[in-house]
């Protein structure tokens, strides 16, 4: 019996730079016999914590998720993929006794047995204060990125990425962070001297860097800013919408949990994708990127997979 | 079964000790029951709602500094949020947890006495929710009359004379959770920066040092429909 269900299996060709073109299946890209590499980003978001999976009773998860299968996930990925890169979008912590007592130990050991290549600050990764958050830094064998707060006041100074190349087969992929605002929604005692600034003219700022002077064929946006908000408060979409050169954000924060990555039109009229895997660990987002050796045009085909 | 989705050894043997270990933690006692605390549906109070509505104001009162000097009214919680029954003897950590899984925390949130009044209304219509002591709610028919009177009492005087009340409740639920909209437009909210499930850990411990056992009462903070209860 299959318990994997794929939720989607979307294929769509798209060029950088510009907008997605057509919708094709796989199968008849395969046969124009194009040069691309392929490259496959994985996400999770919002873990929460969520090192056993679901116990069987739960009445909307039963049985899901789980780190341990998590990982045979990812490892089954590997072993068929060659460019695999794998993150997280925020709030590791927070939500089982496993964070309570072990305040996030386990969880970034976890992590970095799966081989993350990189994670963003949520919310509740400040819920034991920022020196709880620098005292588990140390089990991360992975780096944390984050352009928007700036921790030059605090014990986090020099320690956190405002973005990381990649560097796949010959293609570039460049990755930043973005946090959601701390006032009100985190304990000023928590985040103590961090000052939070706007993530519109950082993104831009900085995914044009990405693009233009370190040549990343792909950008990528960890964002814990939240998939969409009431009034105007910026979130993925308003992000999508008014900034460029980002080709993908993975995002987080609302535990939303969408069945295939929004296409949203960007400032150049480019596509920039929003994928967002609810929380827990109950999904493992999966977005192939094939991209050609004219570093024109990618197609993608992603698919949200239900651990469990 | 899908072949992927056995667990992967490695990371399974890394989670090992960690599980053993919180699982002896989550095995601690933290206080003897004196009695068991059931889940009791279609109920305007049970032994449960009151004590934790009541442990949640003791501990919240131990916290909370208000700026104007004014302490809270009364806690007001859901019956929704209480997940599971306590057994009478041993409560150990882990049923803490089974009983509030959420991460919910406490806050304080004033609002005005037109709200108030939902709240009432709300209490009424619904049947009831945990409150703590400090608020009398009494639902009955007027002797000569077919019409259904509510009646509440909280520290008379103050209703009369204040335009502005201070409730405890846990964030979820002053965002509107289980339908409380009444704590829409709030005058403030101030965060305890205390998680409920960390309240009644507290509570617990606190009451085994004293060397009591965990008990509460039903009173008459709400009782609806009175005539027919006689």
């Amino acid at each position: 019996m299959n318990n994997r269900r794929k939720f989607i299996k979307q294929t769509l060709i798209g060029s950088l730079g510009l907008t997605i073109l057509n919708l094709i299946p796989f199968r008849s890209f395969a046969a124009n016999k194009k040069k691309y590499t392929k490259i496959t980003i994985l996400h999770t978001n919002d873990v929460h914590s969520h090192i056993e999976p679901f116990p069987t009773k739960d009445p909307k998860y039963p049985g899901l998720g789980g780190a341990a299968r998590r990982a045979t996930l990812i490892n089954k990925i590997r072993s068929e993929e060659k460019n695999v890169l794998l993150f997280d979008a925020g709030d590791i912590f927070q939500g089982t006794p496993y964070f309570n007592k072990y305040k996030g130990e386990l969880d970034f050991k976890l992590m970095s047995l799966m081989q993350y290549d990189a994670a963003t600050i949520g919310n509740h990764d400040f819920d034991n204060g920022i020196e709880g958050l620098n005292d588990m830094l140390p089990f991360a064998k992975f780096p944390f990125v984050n352009a928007n707060y700036d921790f030059k006041n605090t014990v986090l100074k020099d320690k956190i990425h405002e973005h990381i190349t990649f560097l796949k087969d010959g293609v570039k992929i460049g990755v930043f962070g973005l946090g959601v605002e701390l006032d009100g929604l985190v304990d000023k005692k928590n985040y103590e001297k961090t000052i939070y600034n706007n993530p519109l003219p950082i993104a831009n700022k900085i995914a044009a860097y990405l693009k233009e002077t370190e040549g990343c064929q792909l950008v990528i946006c960890l964002s814990h800013l939240g998939y969409e908000h009431p009034l105007n408060k910026i979130s993925d979409l308003i992000l999508a919408k008014n900034t460029k050169n980002i080709d993908l954000i993975i995002g987080g924060h609302t535990h939303t949990f969408l069945e295939k990555p929004t296409e949203i039109k960007n400032l150049s009229s480019a596509i920039t994708l929003i994928n967002q895997v609810g929380w827990a660990g109950v999904n493992l987002g999966r977005i192939d990127f094939f991209i050609t050796n004219t570093n024109k045009d990618y197609f993608l085909k992603s698919e949200n997979i239900r651990v469990e | 079964m899908d072949s992927s989705m056995v667990n992967d050894l490695q990371t399974d043997s890394l989670i090992k000790p960690y599980r053993e270990n919180l699982e002896k933690e989550m095995n601690e006692v933290l206080v003897i029951a004196a009695e068991e605390f059931p889940i009791e549906k279609g109920k305007a109070q049970t032994k449960l709602g009151n004590l934790v509505a009541d442990l949640s104001l003791e501990i919240a009162n131990q916290l909370y500094q208000p700026v104007d000097n004014d302490s809270i009214d009364f806690c007001l919680l859901n019956f929704g949020g209480l997940r599971t029954s306590l057994p009478k003897g041993e409560i150990t950590k882990g049923k803490i947890f089974e009983l509030m899984p959420f991460e919910n925390e406490l806050v304080v949130v004033t609002i005005s006495k037109e709200a108030f009044n939902s709240l009432v209304n709300y209490l009424f219509q619904v049947g009831g929710q945990p409150i703590s002591k400090g608020l009398t709610l009494v639902e009955y028919l007027e002797q000569h009359s077919d019409v259904l009177d509510m009646y509440f009492l909280i520290k008379e005087n103050k209703y009369r004379i204040n335009s502005e009340f201070k409730i405890l409740t846990s964030d979820y639920l002053a965002n509107g959770g289980d339908n409380m909209s009444f704590f829409s437009k709030p005058i403030k909210i101030e965060p305890l920066n205390i998680k409920l499930r960390d309240a009644i850990i507290k509570y617990c411990e606190s009451e085994n040092r004293k060397g009591n056992k965990l008990t509460s009462v039903l009173d008459d903070r709400i009782i609806l429909d009175k005539l027919r209860l006689k």
